[in-house]
């Protein structure tokens, strides 16, 4: 016999069913298993193509930006640590390089107008990374390595100048 | 496994290689969760890098009691939200000049389109912008939320703990998000049949 069974030991002919249906005594939903699956292929479906959907994506370039931008941050605040990062971030050698000579020249300085000048030196500096001036750091880069491989100890904050004067 | 907390604390002690490996797991997540809540991908970028130095500024106050995270969400959707308030007029432009000019999301709905057949690629290529653009109706509550869970594989709790509301709350978005997502396919099958 055609049926569902409702509870257990009754099982209902669909004359039954019906008229159960009708006076709202059963749970449509329990019955309307086509439709309840229907849904559910829907909700996968919904789910599958928002798996898929083509993302938004950051850029190699402001990945680069936002990495040299840190570890500058990072060897500014923690002098200890800046040869560590150098060696780990090369991309930012001379910056960071650059940046620890000129402090070091402030300690130095002899008077106010030569702190001064290191100060402004800073500022720029600072611009110039925030900014992911390719170019510029680049040069600095690039100061840097001619000072590691220059014989003559010259201080590498006058190599970065002279190679960064515009 | 190094949890994101003590990475966080250790680059708060100058450990760089910290900053990488967090930067590696939650930058793109992160990216998703702006640039679809973004009118602007420029905006997008500022928010991003803002972000990320705000970290770099707030390191110090960081707690371990909180979940990195949902600490670093937070910051950018601070930071987004600054945004749009600051650019609210230049915004309203934005969006006259919108109804003209091609979607920031256009170029992407052509993307996942390898090895298919034209046909096939064509009803991707729709898919794909009646999906983005119903993701972009949806009201920013909803929007936020349905981006959170399933692009920046955010948990109900974490949703709850950056938008501030309850769990209910954020499980009520998300339901009324899907049934608006449900009803846009729905509407793009019925009109393929149609065809």
């Amino acid at each position: 016999m055609v049926g569902l069974k409702v509870e257990e030991g009754f099982l209902l002919t669909p004359e039954q069913l019906e008229m159960l249906y009708v006076k709202d005594m059963i749970d449509y939903k329990k019955l309307s298993d086509a439709n309840a699956n229907g849904d559910n292929m829907m909700e996968d479906e919904i789910q599958n193509a928002l798996n898929s959907i083509p993302q938004p994506a950051s850029t190699p370039l402001l990945d680069k930006h936002i990495l040299d931008k840190a570890a500058f941050q990072t060897a500014i605040d923690h002098p200890d640590k800046w040869a560590e990062i150098i060696a780990s971030h090369t991309d930012m050698r001379g910056p960071i390089a650059y940046w620890h000579a000129l402090e070091g020249d402030i300690v130095k300085a002899k008077n106010i107008e030569e702190l001064s000048l290191l100060n402004g030196k800073k500022a720029e500096l600072i611009e110039i990374v925030n900014a992911g001036n390719e170019v510029e750091i680049n040069k600095f880069n690039q100061a840097f390595d001619n000072y590691l491989n220059a014989s003559q100890k010259t201080s590498f904050a006058n190599a970065a100048v002279v190679d960064v004067s515009r | 496994m190094i949890s994101d907390e003590a990475l966080m604390l250790r680059y708060r002690d100058g450990d760089f290689a910290a900053f990488k490996t967090l930067y590696a797991k939650h930058s793109q997540p992160l990216y998703r969760f702006i640039a679809w809540q973004s009118p602007r991908l420029d905006w997008t970028e500022e928010v991003i890098q803002d972000t990320w130095m705000r970290l770099h500024g707030a390191r110090d106050s960081y707690s371990p009691q909180s979940s990195f995270k949902t600490y670093l969400y937070q910051i950018a959707k601070n930071r987004l939200t600054d945004l749009l308030r600051q650019r609210q007029e230049l915004l309203a432009s934005d969006m006259r000049q919108d109804e003209e000019d091609e979607s920031t999301f256009d170029h992407l709905a052509n993307q996942n389109q390898d090895n298919q057949s034209p046909e096939q690629s064509l009803a991707q290529r729709q898919q794909n912008e009646i999906l983005h653009a119903a993701i972009k109706k949806l009201p920013a509550e909803q929007r936020e939320a349905l981006i959170s869970q399933q692009f920046s594989q955010m948990s109900l709790e974490e949703i709850a703990e950056v938008t501030g509301v309850s769990i209910e709350t954020v499980k009520s978005r998300l339901r009324y998000a899907m049934r608006k997502l449900r009803e846009q396919l729905s509407g793009m099958r019925e009109g393929a049949e149609e065809d």
